[in-house]
């Protein structure tokens, strides 16, 4: 035997022994890879005011109707921050709901897709915002502002927490609104805007806004819209 | 008379909406899935979407990863990412569903088939420099900033791939919906590929083999020479 051959002989065998620890270490017979960790169902639900939207009304009037702002430079109601009444003492009449047969606790966070853009009137549409997010999450202003608590008694009357969350690589995160949510409680909200630029044209504004919850050891996630 | 009125109230209460279930719902049966598989094992999984409120829903049904992109750099600057394709090792079998009212437990069955292979497909997008992208936009006002593309790659030592299996409401009986719920399922997936071990020694056995034909084909042609 040439030596020539004795060396592809080799490099056979070589090639074979690697190719089949690749194979065989892949079919492998080992635990089972299907693990679940729990098979729990875990549900929330909107109230009827927080699935028909969050609409902005001038300045703090709580009367449930929708006025179109002229208050550009501070805060402005959501016409449901004081739910059925005509008085700002009211409930609000948004919320979200961990539902009464959840196993474990949720974590239930929002986020809203993009600015508030033109939609129509005089401002050109698509082009012409207003600002939701705020450049941080402490004293809020020229964004979307909200207040959020477990009970409706301690729900804040003036917007404490601003709408923000971004990661490194500047995409938008959703914003945890109820960080420890029991089977049966309810997250409130009361939702406020500071309209930015002050200059806006007239007209209406829209955005998409979401509402997620995930078990309350997982992350929420990147607010894909 | 006084017993027919009693009985009209309880009939008029029996038709109040239920003020917990007339609203809009969605809901998961499994809330956190951690698997381990080896490239070559393929499996399904299956998760159930519950509707426990009083409107019919329409749901999209999407992977939101955490770690299927990194920031691609040159010379210690920025130039790009690359992208993990999570379909190359899983896939969501459904993307939309109907989910009918008061859907209970199994609820809308989603299969997510398991599919973990040895060369899988990468993205890799490249940042183009902006005083390029003004002379590209001449031609194609529509360019983005940077351009991607496919290529391959083996599956080497083990991947993890973190993130959730997201349902989220798209429409409603409710009717317009302002505010869209969605919940999520963690889901991580941990796929162990080939050994470097293993690819080591293919190489070295194709580069064996390499050497091999090539020292044959030299004593061929010094034979020849010989002969002729």
């Amino acid at each position: 035997m040439e030596e020539s051959h004795i060396t592809i002989l080799i490099g056979f065998l070589i090639l074979s022994a690697g190719l089949s620890r690749a194979v065989f270490s892949a079919y492998e017979v080992s635990p089972k890879p299907m693990n679940a960790s729990v098979q729990q169902t875990i549900s929330i639900s909107l109230s009827t005011p927080l699935s028909e939207g969050i609409f902005f009304t001038n300045t703090t009037t709580c009367d449930g109707t929708q006025n179109p702002i002229t208050k550009m430079d501070g805060w402005n109601n959501a016409t449901r921050n004081y739910y059925e009444t005509t008085a700002c003492d009211g409930n609000s009449g948004y919320y979200v709901e961990a539902a009464s047969t959840n196993q474990v606790n949720v974590k239930i966070c929002h986020c809203a897709c993009a600015n508030l853009t033109c939609s129509e009137g005089l401002c050109v549409s698509g082009t012409d915002y207003l600002k939701t997010m705020c450049d941080s999450e402490g004293s809020p202003s020229d964004c979307v502002g909200f207040s959020n608590a477990t009970t409706q008694g301690e729900l804040s009357d003036t917007p404490d927490i601003g709408l923000t969350a971004v990661d490194d690589l500047g995409s938008d995160l959703y914003q945890v609104i109820g960080a420890n949510v029991s089977a049966g409680s309810r997250v409130y909200l009361r939702y406020w805007l500071d309209p930015f630029p002050d200059s806006a044209p007239s007209g209406v504004y829209n955005t998409t806004y979401k509402i997620i919850a995930v078990e309350v050891s997982g992350d929420c996630g990147n607010c894909a819209c | 008379m006084k017993n027919r009125k009693v009985l009209l109230f309880l009939f008029f209460l029996l038709f109040l909406p239920d003020s917990t279930l007339s609203q809009v719902s969605i809901g998961i049966t499994n809330y956190h899935i951690e698997d381990t598989v080896r490239i070559g094992q393929y499996y399904t999984r299956y998760i159930g979407v519950v509707n426990p409120g009083s409107y019919d829903v329409e749901v999209e049904v999407y992977f939101d990863c955490d770690n299927c992109k990194q920031p691609l750099t040159f010379l210690g600057n920025k130039i790009g990412e690359v992208k993990e394709i999570p379909e190359q090792y899983f896939r969501i079998g459904k993307d939309r569903l109907y989910v009918p009212n008061r859907t209970a437990e199994p609820g809308k069955i989603i299969p997510i088939y398991v599919t973990p292979k040895l060369l899988i497909l990468k993205e890799a997008k490249i940042y183009t420099p902006e005083s390029i992208n003004f002379l590209l936009r001449v031609l194609s006002p529509s360019y983005p900033g940077y351009f991607s593309f496919l290529y391959p790659s083996l599956l080497i030592g083990s991947k993890n791939i973190k993130g959730r299996i997201v349902v989220s409401v798209t429409k409603s009986t409710f009717g317009s919906m302002g505010v869209t719920p969605a919940i999520a399922c963690t889901f991580n997936l941990t796929i162990i590929g080939m050994p470097l071990g293993s690819l080591l020694l293919i190489l070295a056995g194709l580069g064996i083999i390499s050497f091999g034909i090539y020292k044959k084909l030299k004593v061929k042609k010094k034979r020849r020479k010989k002969k002729g």
